[in-house]
């Protein structure tokens, strides 16, 4: 029986990176044929492979981790660079949107009518809705790190109210989030403004949905006793993601909802 | 797991931990279909889906590509 002399994985062979190479293809082909010849076939084949894929592959890494023991802690660093890599890119990707907000707003054209918020537009209070949901994501950033203490010190019961307590928060921000779209008065067709807003507030609006997700299944493996009080990377990493979340958030609401409603 | 009522013992027979799988086996398969069935069933669920949907992507786009008819 072959043992390896390294502390590295190597991994089984796996069909998940090209199938969701493929997902990719179908979800971005499905978009130009939903925006150009109003056919939704191919986008649901598209997102509904890529919901497949994430499911297979990340329960493959559960497996391999939790169950297989193949995570050492010189895997575990490649992890934790790994997830900073990432979430570095999605700086990134943020700040894209932020330029393009400052671009517009620094300077506002003739056509706005030379002042920001542009003629005619009506921003949204940002002492109302907009302060609670910074107070919810600041409360959640709380109990997600009461959460994580819990789990280092082996308090089961707590760290399980701890992490339900950051999930409902985040739905209570998607749901306030979701009611104030509705209720606003100008649209993302709405000059420049409302694209950098709607674009902007939109994509975190999808983060705070992705890391509610990521924390509700860390959940879920903290109840199935998933996690020791020294290995918990998983946990760590839904976290980071929520903290950046949260600090997005935070920029937004600075930038967007007080210095651009001025 | 099933009862199994004849001798004299009358077990419950297969639903110990030990009898469910073990992800640990050298049974040669790999993470993806370690469970048996139900991963079989996905993974080829997904493979239709992607391995079509792809065929189906290329064919559209091709069409998508034809220059539309003179009226």
């Amino acid at each position: 029986m072959a043992h390896q002399a390294h502390s590295y994985h190597m991994v089984d062979p796996s069909p998940w990176p090209i199938f969701g190479a493929a997902a990719a293809l179908l979800t971005t082909s499905g978009l130009i044929m939903w925006f150009h010849y109003s056919s939704t076939t191919l986008l649901t084949m598209g997102l509904l492979s890529m919901l497949l894929v994430m499911l297979q592959w990340w329960r493959d890494v559960v497996r391999e981790s939790t169950f297989q023991g193949h995570h050492t802690p010189t895997v575990q660093k490649g992890l934790r660079y790994g997830m900073i890599l990432f979430i570095t890119s999605e700086a990134f990707f943020f700040l894209g949107f932020f330029w393009a907000f400052f671009h517009s707003s620094l300077a506002p054209t003739p056509e706005l009518g030379g002042q920001w918020p542009p003629t005619g537009v009506k921003p949204l209070n940002p002492l109302e809705v907009p302060l609670l949901n910074t107070a919810i994501l600041l409360a959640s950033g709380v109990t997600v790190t009461w959460a994580h203490h819990s789990i280092t010190e082996g308090n089961r019961k707590q760290a399980i109210h701890a992490l339900t307590l950051t999930i409902l928060l985040g739905f209570y921000f998607t749901a306030l989030q979701a009611m104030e779209y509705h209720e606003a008065s100008f649209s993302i067709a709405d000059s420049v403004y409302g694209s950098t807003f709607f674009v902007a507030t939109g994509f975190h609006g999808l983060h705070v949905i992705i890391g509610s997700s990521f924390l509700t299944v860390c959940l879920l493996r903290l109840i199935k006793f998933h996690f020791t009080p020294n290995h918990h990377f998983g946990f760590e990493a839904a976290a980071w993601y929520w903290h950046f979340v949260d600090i997005i958030w935070l920029f937004l609401y600075m930038s967007m909802y007080w210095w651009g409603s001025c | 797991m099933y009862y199994k009522f004849n001798g004299f013992t009358q077990r419950l027979v297969g639903a110990a931990a030990s009898t469910a799988y073990n992800p640990q086996k050298a049974d040669g398969l790999p993470v993806h279909l370690k469970r048996g069935v139900p991963d079989k069933l996905l993974y080829r669920t997904t493979m239709a889906l992607t391995i079509g949907g792809t065929i189906y992507c290329l064919v559209a786009l091709y069409m998508a590509s034809q220059p539309r008819s003179q009226k």
